[in-house]
This record gives C-alpha cells, sequence and structure tokens, in this order.
C-alpha cells in the first residue's frame, strides 16, 4: 500500500474538501499534502516554502497557496483530530 | 478578486497611513510644510507601490531577484511619469527629480531585506505550529 498508486475519480479540490479534517490540505495546483506527514519547512530564495516529508521527498508550497497553508495550519492548531472510525 | 482588492484596498490604506504620518513628524521636527498637492502625489505614489508589489503572485515561477528587480522598473518608471505629468503642470524644484528618485529607490532598497526576513520569520513560525499539530496528534493516537 505505501509504495502503491492509487486511481481516484475524484478532483483535488473535491478531495480537499472530503480530507481537511484529516491533515490534509492544498499546497499547489497538483498536490495535496498530509500534514501529518511533514517533517519540516523551508523557505527558498524563490519564495516558495519547501516541505520535507517522512519519506524523505520534497514538495514545494507555491507562493499562492502560502496564505491558506498558513489559515489552514492555524485552524488545525486548536482542532481535536478527528479520528478515522468517525468517518 | 473581490478579496485581492480588499487587501490591496487594506495595503494602501495602511502604507498611506504610516507615510503621512511620518511625513507629518518630519513636518514638525524640521519646522516645514506640505501642500495638497503633495499630499495626492503621496497618495498616488503609494497606490503605485502597493499595487506593483501585489502582483508578485503572478510570477511565482521567476527568481526572487528578477521579480524584484522587475518590479522596481515598473514602479519607478510610472513614479518618474508622474513627476514628470507633474513637471508639466507645475514646474518641479531644481534637484526635484533626483530627490523623487533617491526617496523612492532607497526606501525599496530597505523594504525588500524587510520582506525576506519576514518571510522567513512565518516559515519559522509555521514549524513551531506544525509541531504542536503533530505533537498534539500523536497524544490523540
Amino acid at each position: 500500500m505505501k509504495d502503491n498508486v492509487l486511481e481516484i475519480d475524484h478532483t483535488l479540490a473535491e478531495l480537499e474538501d472530503m480530507l481537511s479534517d484529516y491533515g490534509f490540505v492544498r499546497v499547489s495546483k497538483s498536490y495535496i499534502v498530509n500534514i501529518y506527514k511533514i517533517i519540516k519547512l523551508k523557505p527558498e530564495v524563490n519564495m516558495k516554502i519547501c516541505a520535507t516529508f517522512e519519506n524523505g521527498e520534497k514538495i514545494y508550497i507555491n507562493r499562492s497557496y502560502k496564505k491558506s497553508f498558513n489559515d489552514y495550519l492555524i485552524k488545525m492548531k486548536g482542532k481535536k483530530r478527528v479520528s478515522s472510525n468517525e468517518v | 478578486m473581490k478579496s485581492k482588492l480588499k487587501e490591496l484596498g487594506i495595503m494602501i490604506g495602511c502604507t498611506y497611513t504610516c507615510v503621512s504620518v511620518g511625513g507629518a513628524v518630519v513636518n514638525i521636527i524640521g519646522g516645514t510644510e506640505t501642500n495638497n498637492v503633495n499630499v495626492l502625489v503621496m497618495f498616488w505614489f503609494v497606490t503605485i507601490a502597493c499595487s506593483v508589489l501585489s502582483l508578485y503572485m503572478f510570477f511565482s515561477n521567476f527568481s526572487p531577484l528578477l521579480v524584484i528587480m522587475i518590479q522596481y522598473i515598473i514602479t519607478i518608471i510610472l513614479v518618474m511619469g508622474t513627476a514628470m505629468v507633474l513637471d508639466r503642470i507645475s514646474p518641479l524644484s531644481p534637484g526635484g527629480f533626483k530627490s523623487i528618485f533617491l526617496s523612492f529607490t532607497i526606501t525599496y532598497i530597505i523594504l525588500v531585506p524587510a520582506f525576506y526576513i519576514e518571510i522567513f520569520r512565518s516559515t519559522k513560525k509555521q514549524n513551531k505550529i506544525l509541531k504542536e499539530i503533530q505533537n498534539n496528534h500523536a497524544e490523540d493516537m
């Protein structure tokens, strides 16, 4: 499962709505990421933010998504995580 | 679009307030006075600077140094263009153009590093929030 690719019949916008309570947030036109898997965030000279994940993968948070990413972190800060049993 | 315009309006309002208050303090200290045209020109320059700077998201694929330079060139052209139009209406004092150029350039050079420092500071804050969220998550598991 860990190394598999799953094909899903939904748009990223739909997935973002469905998964936002579970730590997933949109960071670019092509990526939704799980914030619980991010090890660190690092600003780059091109003003994008590089997110490093537990598996060593690096994904850039685009400048146009930086504000929504920050708002999402603030929202999640005070929020108790929804258990997967509640889905 | 509406929210972007609202953000721009707030940015112009806040910047103009800071610039005009700063100008008033300098006038009081220096014992100088300003006139209504200067107040309007100051507002116009603030509007130009804020509008051009807020376009940065459209250049997200370019290097920031290039973006900063492009924005500086566009802004200085608009500012000096305005100064030339004003000079036709009411001639500027000798050295007026140089003074406008230096005032704008020095402010820009000061603000750009401040902008970068803010980016690094906000990312540090995001890392801290992220750790808090992950710790809460680990406790919930």
